[in-house]
C-alpha cells in the first residue's frame, strides 16, 4: 500500500497545498472505514473449532482490524462451501460474536467469512492500520478515496485548502464512487452480471442511512 | 517532521528583527523564547491539525532547549517565525514599529489559514 499511499499524499497535496501529511492520514483511515464498511470490500475467511455445547464463538481479528458484516459459515471440509443456517441459525449481533441458534451437533472447524475495516489500535496510530488494509483496496478504488479524502478535507474550517462548494461537489463524486464499487463488489466483479436493481426504497431489505 | 532545532529559529527571528550582534543583543532570549512558545499557543488555537501527531499537546521551550529539534510542521515554521519576530517588536514604543509588528503578526495568521 505504500507506493500508492505515497501518490495518493502528492495528489492530495497537490489539490490541498498545506494540508499536513498526518492530517491526511487520519482522513484517509476515516474515509477507508466508511468505504469498507458500505461495501465490503475487504473480506476474509476466519478458521472457528466448534464443539457440540457451544453456541457462541468470537472470532479474532488481527489487532487495528474490526469485524463488520457476516457473509456465511460453511464447514471446512466442505469443498462445495455450502452455508450453515441459512435459515437465520447463526446471527453476528455483536460483530465478531458468532452465535448459533442450535449448538454444531459434533466438534468441527468452521469457516466464517465476514468483511472487515480498519480501527485505530491502542496507540491511535492510523498509520498502523492503514498498513493492515490489502493495498489493492487503495489501488483498485483510488480515485473514489482521494475524492473522499479532498472532500473531508475542503469541508474543514479556516485552513488554506477550505472551500465548501468543492467539498459539496467531490462527496458526491465519493458517494457515486462508492455506489459503483459496492455494486461491483456484490456482483463479485463479473461483467454481464444482474444489469437491474431494484430502487432501495421498495426493498425491504435494503440497508438505508440510519436504519 | 522536525528538521530545524529550536536555536535555528531564533537565529532567524533575530535576522528579522536586525538583531544579530551576539556582544549586545537587543532582545533577550528569554523574551524570545516567550514569544516562540506563545506562538506555538497561537498555533494550537489557529490549526490544531498541526499538533495532531501529538494528540493536540502543544511542546513549550525552555532556553536551555536550543540544541532541541522544534515540533512544528516545517512548511509552516516561515509564519511562527514572523510571529515570533512581531511579538518582540511589540514591546517596543516607536509608531513605524508598532505598523511592522503589526504587519508580522497578520502574516503568521494568514501564513496559517490561507493560501496567499
Amino acid at each position: 500500500m505504500s507506493a500508492e499511499y505515497d501518490r495518493l499524499v502528492a495528489d492530495i497535496a497537490t489539490n490541498a497545498p498545506g494540508a499536513i501529511p498526518s492530517t491526511v492520514e487520519a482522513e484517509l483511515m476515516v474515509v477507508l472505514r466508511d468505504f469498507l464498511q458500505h461495501t465490503a470490500a475487504w473480506k476474509a475467511d476466519f478458521e472457528m473449532p466448534v464443539q457440540p455445547d457451544r453456541t457462541c464463538y468470537v472470532l479474532q481479528p488481527p489487532r487495528g482490524v474490526q469485524v463488520h458484516l457476516l457473509f456465511m459459515v460453511y464447514n471446512s471440509t466442505d469443498t462445495e462451501r455450502r452455508p450453515l443456517g441459512s435459515t437465520g441459525g447463526v446471527r453476528m449481533n455483536v460483530p465478531g460474536q458468532i452465535e448459533f441458534r442450535i449448538a454444531p451437533s459434533a466438534a468441527a472447524t468452521y469457516v466464517a467469512r465476514v468483511s472487515l475495516y480498519p480501527v485505530a489500535d491502542d496507540n491511535g496510530s492510523a498509520a498502523s492500520c492503514r498498513a493492515a488494509v490489502p493495498g489493492h483496496i487503495l489501488s483498485e478504488y483510488y480515485d473514489t478515496l482521494f475524492q473522499g479524502i479532498l472532500s473531508r478535507l475542503q469541508a474543514q474550517m479556516l485552513k488554506g485548502y477550505s472551500s465548501p462548494q468543492m467539498a459539496i461537489m467531490r462527496q458526491k463524486l465519493y458517494r457515486e464512487g462508492r455506489s459503483i464499487a459496492k455494486a461491483d463488489i456484490a456482483r463479485s466483479h463479473v461483467w454481464g452480471g444482474q444489469q437491474w436493481q431494484y430502487p432501495v426504497a421498495t426493498t425491504a431489505m435494503g440497508r438505508q442511512n440510519g436504519a | 517532521m522536525a528538521y530545524l532545532k529550536v536555536g535555528d529559529v531564533i537565529t532567524q527571528v533575530r535576522v528579522l528583527l536586525q538583531d544579530e550582534d551576539a556582544e549586545g543583543y537587543r532582545y533577550s532570549l528569554n523574551s524570545l523564547m516567550q514569544a516562540l512558545n506563545e506562538g506555538l499557543l497561537e498555533t494550537r488555537r489557529l490549526r490544531p491539525d498541526i499538533y495532531r501527531h501529538r494528540r493536540l499537546d502543544v511542546p513549550q521551550y525552555t532556553v536551555d532547549q536550543l540544541d532541541q529539534f522544534i515540533d512544528y510542521e516545517q512548511m509552516y515554521l516561515p509564519g511562527l517565525i514572523a510571529y515570533t519576530a512581531g511579538m518582540a517588536q511589540l514591546r517596543d514604543s516607536e509608531e513605524a514599529t508598532d505598523q511592522r509588528a503589526a504587519a508580522l503578526l497578520n502574516t503568521f495568521t494568514t501564513k496559517l489559514t490561507a493560501i496567499a
